[in-house]
C-alpha cells in the first residue's frame, strides 16, 4: 500500500513537471511569430493588434457580412472586422476591452442578432477560444472563470490552455486563425428556399448579458467612440418587432441603431443570401456599401 | 440406471445433435468446449435427453448444468 | 455527479482515501454511505425512490425464502416483481403509453382526459431496477439465498461506480465482495486505474469528439449530403461504443481501486464476424441479463416448438431491450429489427456453420474482415432507427438521402483530425487485444519506463484532445 501512495506522488509530481515543459512549449508555439501574422491568428489580432478606426463586433452574420476593404475605400478609414462565428456578447466584450486598453477606435459597430441576449446553453461554448490568454488577458480571465466553477482550477494545468489547439500550434495555420481580408470571411453560394414570415416574439434578454452588453457600450462611450448597433439583414419577414428592448436602450444611450429588418433591398432579394441568415458574398458587398454610406453621414463625411 | 449407461445414451445424444461421431464427453465439457454448441443446440440438447430419459426438467435444473459432469449428476437426480 | 465532472475528480479520492483509513470492517457501511452521498448530490428526492425499492426488495426476498407453501411463494414474488417494476414503469413508460392509449382513442374518436406528465426520469432506475428483479429472481429460484443484511442490499443497489449506467451486476458476484475482506490489492487498484484512465481517453477524447460531428450532421439532415449523412450513420457506432464503453470503464475502474471486481462490460465488439457474437460482446451485462432472466426461461418453456420457441424468445427479449433503451416507437422497432437478424442468424445457423467449415474460412483474413464490416454496418443502420435521429420517417429519409444525394462530404478540419486520432489509438489497441494479446504492451509492459509513458501520453492526449465544454461544436451554416 505504502508503495502504491509513493508511486502516485510520484507519478503526480511528474504530471505537474511534464504540464509546466509541456504547457510552456505550447505557449512558445502558440504565440510564435510565425503564427501571429497579422491575419492569420484572428484572435490574436482582435485582442492585441489592431489600429484600425472603425471595428465590427459579433457572430457569424458579422464576419460574412462586413467587407473592412469597402469601407476603407470608400471613406479612407481603417477598418477591421472581428467577428467570430459562434461567439456572442461575452466574447465580444472581452475583444473590445482588450481594445479599449490599447486605443480608442472612432467607430464601433456591434452587429446584433435579434436572440442575443437570450441565453442559451451555448453561451459559454466559445469561450474556450480564449483558453490561451488566460494568463495574459485580464479580460479573458475574467470571461473564462465567469464561465464554470471549476474553469480557474483547471486553468492550473498549462497543458488545458491549449486544449483543441494542437492542431492549430502544429500546423500554425487555418483551424482557428483566419486568412481573410481584414477580418472579413467571404461565403459564396445562394439559397433555394421561399421567404418564409416569422410571427414569434423574442425570448426575454438574460440580465447578466444585458449587462454585458451594457457595459461594452458604455465602456466605448467613455472612451469617446461612436456606437452603432446593427440589426443585420435576413430573409425572412418578421411581422413582430424583435428589437424592441434594443431600440429604446439605443435611443436611451443615443447610440445608433441601424435597422435592416424586413428591409426591402435584401429580403426582395434572396441572390444575396447563402442562407437564411447569413449573406453571401455579392450580399455582404451590397449591405457593407449601406454600412459605409450611414457611416458617411453619421461622421459627417 | 447406472452411471456409465447414462454417459453412454448422452454420449450418442451429444454425437447425434453436434454430428460429431468421435465426439467423447468428459466431465469437466461446456459449451466453449463444442463446436456449434449454442442456445439453439442447447434446448435442441434438453429435449432429447428429457424424451431418451423420460425425465423432464425444471427451469431450476438447467442453471444447475454448468457442465456435462453436473448434466449427468442431474439426470441421475431426476431418474 | 457524473464521471466527467469536477466533483467527481474531487470526490473519488477523498472516498478512496477515507475508505482505505478505515478498518476492514467498516469500509463496506463507508461505501454504502459515499454512494448514498453521490446519489443524494445529484437527485435527492430520488434517493428516496432508490431507498423504497431497496426496502421492498430486501423484504419479499426475505419472505419468500421464509414461505414453504410453493403457492404463497409464487404470489409473494409476482407482487414483488410489480412493485419492483412499478417506479420504473410509471417514470419511462407513463407519458409513452399515455400518448399511444390517446392516440389510439383519438383514432377511434374518444378523448381521453389522463393529462401528460412531465417528468424527469429518477437518473440509473432502469440499471438498479434490473438489479433488484435479477437478485429477486435469483432468490426465487434458489440461486441465491437471501440477504439478511440490509445495508448489504442497499449498499448493492446503490453502489456509486455502477448505480448511473451499469455494468449490471448480480447479487452472486457483489453480496460476498461486499461482505468479504475489503483488503488494498496492488495489482487490482493499477489495473484499476489504467481501465479509469482508458475509459475518460474513451469517452473525452472520442465519444465527445464524434458527438460534435454527428450531431452536427443528424441535427440539420436536411441539409446534409448523402455522403455525410452515410460518414456520420457509420460513425455513430463508435460514438456510443465510447461513450458507454468509456463508462463502464470508469465504473468497473473506480471499483476495482477499492478491491472489489466488477464483470467487464464490452469485449471489443466491432471485432464480430455475427450479429449473434455482436451481442455476447455489447453492453455484456444487459444482454447476460436479458439472456439468463427472459431468453432462457422463455426459450425453455417453448422448446417444444424447436426453431420456433427460440425465435419467439428472441424477439421477445430483444423487444424488451428496446424497451428497456428507451418509451418510444424507434426503440421498439429496433428491438425488434434486432430480434429478427438474430433470428435469421438462428435459423440458418447449421447451414452457415456446415458451409464455414467445408471452406475453412474461420481462419481467412478476409472471411473474417467482411464479416466484421458487414456487422458494423449492420449495426450501424439499426442504429438510425434508435436513436440517431428522431423518428423512423426522419430515419427513412435519412437512409432515402445516403442512396440518392450527390454533394459533397461536410469537412470540419480540427474535429475530423482530434476525432481520427483518438479513433486509430483505440482500433490499434483492440486490434492487439484481440489477435495480438502479448505483443506491443504498453500498459501492461515490464518496464516502467514504458508503462509510464504511455499513462503520461494518454493523460496529456486527454487535457490537449478531450472535449471539456461544448465549446468545440461545429458551427454549421443551413
Amino acid at each position: 500500500m505504502k508503495i502504491f501512495i509513493k508511486k502516485i506522488l510520484l507519478f503526480i509530481l511528474l504530471l505537474i513537471f511534464l504540464d509546466f515543459a509541456l504547457g510552456a512549449i505550447l505557449h512558445h508555439l502558440y504565440f510564435s511569430k510565425k503564427s501571429q501574422l497579422s491575419g492569420d491568428n484572428k484572435l490574436y489580432y482582435s485582442l492585441n493588434k489592431t489600429r484600425e478606426d472603425i471595428l465590427i463586433f459579433g457572430a457569424s452574420t458579422a464576419i460574412h457580412g462586413y467587407i473592412p476593404k469597402i469601407i476603407e475605400d470608400s471613406l479612407g478609414i481603417s477598418c477591421y472586422n472581428t467577428g467570430w462565428n459562434g461567439t456572442n456578447i461575452y466574447f465580444s466584450a472581452t475583444i473590445l476591452n482588450s481594445v479599449l486598453l490599447r486605443y480608442s477606435p472612432k467607430v464601433i459597430i456591434f452587429d446584433m442578432t435579434a436572440w442575443e441576449l437570450v441565453k442559451e446553453e451555448s453561451d459559454f461554448d466559445k469561450i474556450s477560444e480564449l483558453f490561451p490568454y488566460y494568463y495574459s488577458n485580464k479580460s479573458a480571465k475574467e470571461i473564462i472563470d465567469f464561465s464554470g466553477k471549476y474553469e480557474k482550477y483547471k486553468m492550473l494545468l498549462k497543458t488545458y490552455q491549449y486544449n483543441s489547439k494542437l492542431l492549430f500550434i502544429l500546423t500554425q495555420n487555418i483551424s482557428s486563425g483566419i486568412i481573410g481580408d481584414k477580418g472579413y470571411i467571404p461565403i459564396y453560394g445562394s439559397w433555394e428556399n421561399n421567404l418564409q414570415t416569422d410571427t414569434l416574439s423574442v425570448a426575454p434578454s438574460d440580465s447578466i448579458k444585458f449587462s454585458y452588453f451594457d457595459k461594452f457600450v458604455s465602456q466605448a462611450l467613455n472612451k469617446g467612440c461612436k456606437v452603432v448597433v446593427v440589426s443585420p439583414p435576413v430573409f425572412r419577414q418578421y411581422s413582430k418587432n424583435q428589437y424592441s428592448e434594443i431600440e429604446q436602450y439605443s435611443r436611451m444611450k443615443d447610440i445608433g441603431f441601424w435597422n435592416f429588418r424586413n428591409d426591402t433591398s435584401f429580403i426582395n432579394h434572396r441572390e444575396y443570401f447563402y442562407d437564411y441568415v447569413h449573406l453571401n458574398n455579392s450580399g455582404a458587398e451590397h449591405f457593407t456599401r449601406q454600412i459605409a454610406d450611414s457611416l458617411r453621414k453619421m461622421l459627417d463625411l | 440406471m447406472e452411471r456409465t449407461e447414462v454417459i453412454d445414451k448422452l454420449t450418442l445424444i451429444f454425437r447425434t445433435i453436434f454430428t460429431d461421431s468421435s465426439l467423447v464427453l468428459t466431465n469437466e465439457m461446456t459449451a466453449n468446449d463444442v463446436d456449434r454448441w449454442d442456445s439453439l443446440s442447447h434446448m435442441m440438447l434438453i429435449t432429447e435427453i428429457e424424451k431418451t430419459f423420460s425425465i423432464k426438467f425444471k427451469l431450476k435444473d438447467l442453471n444447475k448444468m454448468r457442465n456435462v459432469g453436473a448434466m449427468i449428476d442431474t439426470i441421475i437426480d431426476k431418474l | 455527479m457524473l464521471f466527467t465532472t469536477f466533483n467527481f475528480i474531487i470526490f473519488f479520492p477523498a472516498v478512496i482515501f477515507i475508505y482505505y483509513l478505515l478498518p476492514l470492517k467498516f469500509r463496506w457501511t463507508f461505501l454504502l454511505i459515499a454512494s448514498y452521498f453521490f446519489y443524494i448530490n445529484i437527485s435527492p428526492v430520488y434517493a428516496l425512490l432508490l431507498f423504497g425499492v431497496t426496502i421492498t426488495t430486501y423484504l419479499f426476498t426475505n419472505l419468500i425464502s421464509r414461505t414453504s407453501s410453493e403457492n404463497k411463494k409464487k404470489w409473494l414474488f409476482i407482487a414483488d416483481i410489480i412493485l419492483t417494476l412499478l417506479p420504473l414503469f410509471f417514470f419511462k413508460y407513463y407519458n409513452f403509453l399515455n400518448q399511444s392509449i390517446i392516440d389510439l382513442l383519438v383514432f377511434l374518436n374518444i378523448r381521453w382526459p389522463l393529462p401528460n406528465l412531465n417528468l424527469l426520469l429518477p437518473v440509473g432506475i432502469s440499471f438498479y431496477t434490473f438489479m433488484a428483479l435479477g437478485y429477486s429472481i435469483d432468490v426465487y429460484n434458489e440461486e441465491i439465498k437471501p440477504e439478511k443484511n440490509f445495508g448489504i442490499v442497499a449498499l448493492f443497489l446503490s453502489f456509486f461506480p455502477i448505480v448511473l449506467s451499469g455494468p449490471i451486476e448480480r447479487s452472486k458476484n457483489m453480496f460476498h465482495q461486499f461482505r468479504g475482506k475489503l483488503e488494498f490489492n496492488y495489482e487490482k487498484s493499477v489495473k484499476g486505474l489504467q481501465l479509469i484512465l482508458w475509459g475518460y481517453f474513451m469517452k473525452l477524447v472520442i465519444a465527445d469528439r464524434v458527438a460534435i460531428y454527428v450531431s452536427a450532421i443528424f441535427g440539420n439532415f436536411e441539409y446534409h449530403s448523402g455522403v455525410s449523412l452515410l460518414f456520420a450513420t457509420l460513425l455513430y457506432p463508435i460514438q456510443i461504443y465510447c461513450d458507454l464503453g468509456g463508462y463502464s470503464l470508469i465504473a468497473i475502474g473506480c471499483a476495482n481501486v477499492m478491491g472489489i471486481d466488477i464483470n467487464p462490460n464490452f469485449h471489443r465488439p466491432f471485432f464480430s464476424t455475427s450479429m449473434s457474437e455482436f451481442w455476447r460482446r455489447w453492453h455484456m451485462s444487459l444482454i447476460k441479463w436479458l439472456t439468463d432472466y427472459i431468453y432462457t426461461p422463455i426459450s425453455f418453456s417453448l422448446r417444444k416448438f424447436h426453431v420456433w420457441g427460440i425465435v419467439f424468445a428472441l424477439m421477445l427479449t430483444f423487444f424488451i431491450s428496446g424497451i428497456w433503451h428507451g418509451a418510444a416507437l424507434i426503440y421498439i422497432v429496433w428491438g425488434v429489427f434486432q430480434g429478427i437478424l438474430l433470428s435469421i442468424e438462428a435459423i440458418t445457423n447449421r447451414k452457415k456453420a456446415t458451409f464455414l467449415k467445408k471452406y475453412n474460412l474461420n481462419s481467412k483474413f478476409l472471411y473474417v474482415f467482411f464479416s466484421c464490416v458487414f456487422t458494423y454496418i449492420l449495426f450501424a443502420f439499426s442504429l438510425l432507427i434508435a436513436g440517431a435521429v428522431d423518428s423512423i420517417s426522419e430515419a427513412l429519409t435519412v437512409i432515402g438521402k445516403i442512396f440518392t444525394n450527390k454533394q459533397s462530404l461536410f469537412i470540419n478540419g480540427t474535429t475530423l483530425v482530434y476525432m481520427f486520432v483518438g479513433i486509430v489509438l483505440l482500433f490499434l489497441s483492440e486490434l492487439r487485444d484481440e489477435f495480438f494479446p502479448e505483443k506491443f504492451k504498453l500498459f501492461q509492459n515490464n518496464n516502467i519506463y514504458i508503462r509510464w509513458g504511455a499513462y503520461l501520453t494518454i493523460l496529456f492526449i486527454i487535457i490537449l484532445l478531450g472535449v471539456f465544454n461544448g465549446g468545440q461544436f461545429i458551427y454549421f451554416k443551413f
